[in-house]
């Protein structure tokens, strides 16, 4: 296992991207130390700002400190593990497509976007567009499992294509925003004008019923399946808050009529 | 033929089994009574690959803690000569007999080669008239077809392993209830193995067949030599204080499997009195490459 300890906190970012298991395996720690991080706008060292210790050869990587403007932080990776002992910044897990990040304190913006595969778990919250596509992208999340056990920001899963979204608490305005498809499972409370604009996605609220745009149509109330098969998921990664209200009676409403209208709203049936 | 026992001697021969791709096939429903009405459905007329298109059984229950989606369950196994009539066989049945029933849901219950799997829910799904979709949980994905009680989930892709088919006990018995009693409870032990199945009625066999027939257009016909009311006629396998013989076959997800259904089988029959002699079909080898050779299993030496 490699440890990165933190040095000092920062007012400008430092991006890292190179705090990856696909980046650091094989590597010793002298040459860990002289990776390249950008530092606002200047080039510096790994080791300016982490201390190294161990080995990633085991593909696990535990970063310590308060990482709260360290940003990038597992872009890419597609295999191993990543553990961050605290807050960290923008961009944590962005495109990655395998393995495993959990995140023990808050995560910035746009956690997990465009990622493809792999298992994002941050215990606090996150900020917005956490699985959102970049701006300009076709789409945002095509795979994988975000879980968030606090609250999620505004356009959380905007461009969503595939894969689940789980945000423990509440979310804010513009969820699952044009998406495609995949999933998004809110624990408290959803912000305005969810799914605006999606075409097959499936927002779940199992909080209190949000307030829908009116080209969300009442389609009756069910049980899906795949929402019992999700909770069951759920348990497996280790996931309990939202696992029975998932096998619970929904009200379906379906929308996005202004787009292909084969998306779905599910509140908690009263 | 060596005697083993005061009751039942195992006769120094060989139960003659044959590869099959095996798929399984976990149903789930509201209640465990839809549960068995799917399950039966879909494992009906699926006693023998001689006349049907699988073979297939249900394994075991499975309690809704065992289960993809925490409601009570079964577990099926079907067997076919090859992926293609496997798949043939699994659509129609799953199609016919499980999408129909109401609240199930299908799930694959092997690991998944791509090479190797079959397309099953992606086959099934057309039948949502284009307003099927789909979800993917946990790297597998599952087809939501809408349907009148709401939707049918089925998963895309079930995978497939090579396991064993005709396993076989012949149980010669001195008469007819004690007999079935014997069969029943030879039955009951070599289904309690899990990833065995016995495809026939009940688990037993009273038509054992031989391959051939004197008539060109059929592929199996009864074997005589185990038929009482022929003694006369043919050189019969029966003993003289013989009234009935069963067969009980077993098919299973892999050889140990057989195996240990047919050591539990021949260990449940040694108990019983009316059982006079065991023995196993087989074929001179010449039909499949695995020998289950009944005195090995059962722990004895062979003459």
């Amino acid at each position: 296992m490699l440890t990165l300890s933190l040095l000092h906190n920062h007012l400008v970012p430092v991006e890292a991207e190179c705090i990856s298991p696909n980046t650091l395996a094989g590597l010793a720690v002298c040459e860990i130390e002289r990776l390249s991080v950008f530092h606002g706008n200047r080039k510096e060292s790994l080791a300016d700002h982490f201390s190294v210790e161990g080995s990633a050869s085991d593909e696990s990587i535990v970063v310590k400190g308060d990482c709260s403007r360290i940003k990038w932080l597992g872009a890419s990776m597609s295999r191993g593990t990543l553990r961050v002992d605290g807050s960290v910044g923008m961009h944590i897990g962005s495109r990655m497509s395998g393995g495993e990040i959990l995140v023990s304190g808050d995560a910035g913006d746009w956690a997990g976007a465009e990622m493809s595969g792999g298992l994002l778990k941050v215990h606090g919250n996150v900020g917005n567009s956490a699985g959102a596509g970049y701006r300009g992208s076709v789409h945002g999340m095509k795979g994988g499992t975000i879980i968030i056990d606090g609250d999620a920001g505004h356009e959380t899963g905007a461009y969503l294509r595939r894969g689940l979204i789980v945000v423990q608490k509440s979310v804010g305005d513009f969820c699952g925003f044009n998406a495609l498809a995949g999933t998004v499972i809110a624990g408290g409370r959803l912000g305005l004008r969810p799914g605006a604009g999606m075409k097959r996605a499936s927002i779940v609220a199992c909080g209190p019923a949000p307030e829908l745009l009116p080209t969300f149509q009442w389609s009756g109330v069910v049980a899906p399946q795949y929402l019992r098969m999700i909770g069951c998921h759920l348990r497996t990664i280790g996931v309990d808050g939202l696992g029975q209200i998932l096998f619970r009676r929904f009200v379906r409403y379906c929308g996005d009529m202004v787009a292909l209208g084969k998306g779905e709203i599910l509140t908690l049936a009263p | 033929m060596t005697e083993m026992d005061p009751k039942a001697v195992i006769e120094d021969t060989f139960a003659e089994a044959f590869p099959l791709t095996v798929a399984r096939v976990i149903v789930t429903a509201d209640n465990s009574r839809l549960v068995q009405s799917a399950a039966i459905a879909a494992t009906g007329f699926a006693s023998s690959i001689i006349g049907c298109d699988v073979e297939a059984g249900i394994d075991c229950d499975l309690t809704a803690a065992a289960t993809p989606d925490g409601r009570p369950g079964a577990s099926l196994l079907f067997f076919s000569f090859s992926r293609p009539l496997l798949e043939k066989s699994l659509v129609n049945r799953i199609g016919q007999a499980i999408l129909t029933c109401p609240t199930t849901a299908c799930y694959n219950g092997l690991p998944v080669d791509p090479e190797k799997c079959l397309k099953i829910g992606s086959q099934l799904r057309f039948f949502g008239d284009g307003w099927q979709g789909s979800k993917k949980i946990g790297g597998s994905r599952f087809w939501r077809i809408p349907v009148m009680d709401g939707e049918f989930l089925v998963e895309e892709q079930f995978g497939t392993v090579k396991g064993v088919g005709g396993g076989n006990l012949i149980l010669l018995c001195r008469d007819a209830a004690g007999g079935l009693d014997a069969a029943e409870a030879c039955a009951a032990a070599m289904r309690d193995v899990p990833g065995v199945i016995l495809p026939f009625p009940h688990g037993i066999v009273r038509s054992g067949s031989k391959v051939g027939s004197r008539y060109k257009a059929l592929k199996a016909s009864t074997n005589e030599a185990y038929c009482p009311t022929l003694r006369a006629l043919v050189p019969t396998q029966m003993p003289v204080d013989s009234v009935v013989a069963y067969e009980i076959v077993a098919d299973g997800i892999d050889l140990v499997s057989v195996e240990e259904a047919t050591r539990r089988g021949i260990a449940a029959l040694l108990g019983h009195q009316s059982v006079i002699r065991i023995t196993a079909g087989n074929y001179g080898g010449k039909l499949g490459p695995f020998h289950l050779y009944l005195r090995t299993i059962a722990g004895l030496t062979r003459d």
